[in-house]
């Protein structure tokens, strides 16, 4: 039985810059994966080769035995693997309900759903369902207001509530946590654990160790675009490499 | 009255050429290859009608289905590259059907005379076949159609691919076939609105499609605004209108065209109607509370 998702040495250079050397990895499903590492270490490379946004200089990804290298971003995004960006991108001056329901329109069954104006049963679900995405996220609110109005913890928020949207296999999550405050660290940590017990496998990128170590199942440490560990999170966390990484070397 | 229907007429004219305009527009693309497909619609429609006495309906059908096939062709390799790039490559499209239309020659002996494109001279004496009830009719269609996509899930990729391509595209949405396909719908749209115009004014040249009435089809979208299929429609409508009530200026009028146009630039840069939903959203959304909402603590 592979894993749900399987990077199989993955190498991506831009120019002479070797980003990522060699990465493997593989997450189940219902795992916290976490990928961390001091910056430039090629956490956002790996997730953005994940998606097909870089194609890979060499190596394999596959989703369920499926391999997705050489797709096309939107065929990969369709085939299970959902994503939030480090640097937000919403659909600005689309309402936030809108933003939800446009990754719906993809996934979507019927053709009638994704042509017509006029609403049927689908429509009606994912529309349902859109809402209950928003409220969930906390933005009940705010539905109809466009997105760019939002905080910027609330498009945070609107960025994972999309993702979900397409009801992914597997999510990537870049620095979610950036910029948000305790309460929403708190939230934001149920939010993951809900995500990872529903059956989808979660990649988290972060630098909030307090966290990472809390929520993920797994991690992955990154330097120079190398793996230098890997492991639960207490296994990691007394890692030489790791603590060498990010602290430097005591002479 | 009839003045009054002349410049129904054109606006009519002017919606359809502006929506064509937002039609790339609504995928983030800024394109001037309009013109180019407006004149293959007017020389074609113009040919058919006048040369083959095929019927106007047809005839407007024939031109939107050269053009949207032209507008996939072109599409494919234009949409691969962007912003500026993109404009220059559409502009280069519309030359090379101005220049081609300057050069086309195709007479036709009719009743002892010789009718058709006649290079740098134009095309002369096309049968007048379309006024207000043609064109509103067809305006009215343009008009429902982009309603149509903008109140469906096309709309909303649409929208999706010009406020960010990739987050649309990692949203599943494929971004290659939704840009070229509203590259396409407008490219239809502009073929049938030069159809109807060679049919209303009964003389085509080529030169009427250079540059000044690019600059002129993006004025109208610029003016009524790029995010809903309104802003164009006022767009149009307004500066069709502008000039004839400012006929008492005279030879200056043009000058308060120019100036005004300038003025909705600077103060709305988003377009009259966007700046109108912009300042109805903010004015919401203090009413629905401050935007920095606290965060509930409560799990989700």
């Amino acid at each position: 039985m592979p894993a749900l998702l399987e990077a199989d040495q993955l190498n991506k250079s831009f120019g002479g810059l070797k980003a990522l050397a060699d990465l493997s990895l593989a997450v189940e499903s219902g795992q916290v994966f976490g990928l961390i590492g001091p910056n430039g270490s090629g956490k956002t490379t790996a997730i953005n080769v994940l998606t097909g946004v870089y194609s890979a200089t060499s190596g394999a990804v596959r989703l369920g035995g499926r391999t997705l290298t050489g797709k096309s971003p939107h065929e990969i995004a369709l085939a299970g693997v959902a994503r939030t960006f480090q640097n937000l991108r919403i659909f600005a001056s689309r309402s936030v309900l809108d933003n939800v329901r446009a990754a719906q329109t993809a996934v979507c069954r019927s053709l009638v759903t994704r042509f017509s104006a006029i609403s049927n049963a689908e429509e009606k679900a994912l529309t349902a369902e859109a809402h209950a995405l928003v409220e969930r996220f906390g933005l009940g609110g705010r539905a109809n207001l466009p997105a760019g109005t939002l905080s910027y913890g609330e498009k945070k928020r609107l960025e994972i509530a999309r993702a979900l949207a397409m009801k992914p296999k597997m999510l990537l999550l870049d620095e979610p946590a950036a910029g948000m405050n305790p309460v929403e660290l708190d939230w934001l940590r149920n939010v993951i654990r809900e995500i990872g017990s529903s059956g989808v496998g979660v990649v988290l990128i972060e630098h909030h160790m307090k966290l990472v170590m809390n929520v993920c199942d797994r991690i992955v440490v990154l330097n120079f675009g190398r793996k230098i560990a890997e492991g639960t999170p207490a296994e990691v966390a007394a890692d030489p490499a790791v603590i060498e990484a990010y602290l430097g070397r005591a002479d | 009255m009839l003045y009054l229907l002349g410049i129904l007429e054109l606006a009519g004219l002017n919606v359809i050429l502006a929506l064509s305009v937002y039609a790339t527009l609504m995928v983030g693309q800024f394109s001037l290859a309009q013109v180019g497909f407006w004149s293959i619609g007017a020389y074609l429609v113009g040919m058919l009608t006048t040369l083959y006495g095929i019927s106007l309906a047809l005839s407007l059908l024939a031109a939107g289905l050269l053009c949207g096939v032209i507008g996939i062709l072109l599409g494919y390799p234009c949409l691969r590259i962007r912003g500026i790039y993109l404009t220059l490559a559409t502009v280069a499209f519309s030359e090379v059907v101005r220049v081609f239309f300057h050069n086309f020659q195709f007479m036709v002996e009719i009743a002892g005379a010789k009718v058709g494109p006649a290079g740098p001279q134009g095309f002369r004496g096309i049968k007048v076949l379309t006024a207000w009830p043609e064109i509103l009719c067809v305006a009215g269609i343009v008009i429902v159609v982009f309603a149509w996509i903008e109140r469906s899930r096309l709309g909303l990729s649409a929208n999706a691919v010009r406020e960010d391509e990739t987050a649309a595209l990692c949203s599943g949405i494929d971004i290659v076939r939704v840009k070229v396909g509203m590259f396409s719908l407008g490219a239809v749209v502009a073929g049938v609105g030069g159809g109807l115009y060679s049919t209303y004014v009964s003389y085509v040249i080529s030169d009427n499609f250079g540059f000044h009435l690019a600059l002129i089809s993006i004025f109208f979208v610029a003016v009524g605004g790029t995010e809903r299929f309104i802003g164009p429609i006022v767009g149009a409508i307004l500066l069709t209108a502008l000039p004839e009530l400012l006929r008492f200026a005279g030879d200056y009028r043009m000058i308060v065209y120019g100036v005004f146009v300038l003025a909705v630039m600077v103060i709305c840069p988003k377009g009259l109607v966007d700046e109108a939903r912009a300042r109805l959203a903010r004015s919401r959304a203090r009413r629905t509370g401050a935007p920095v909402a606290a965060m509930r603590a409560e799990s989700p």
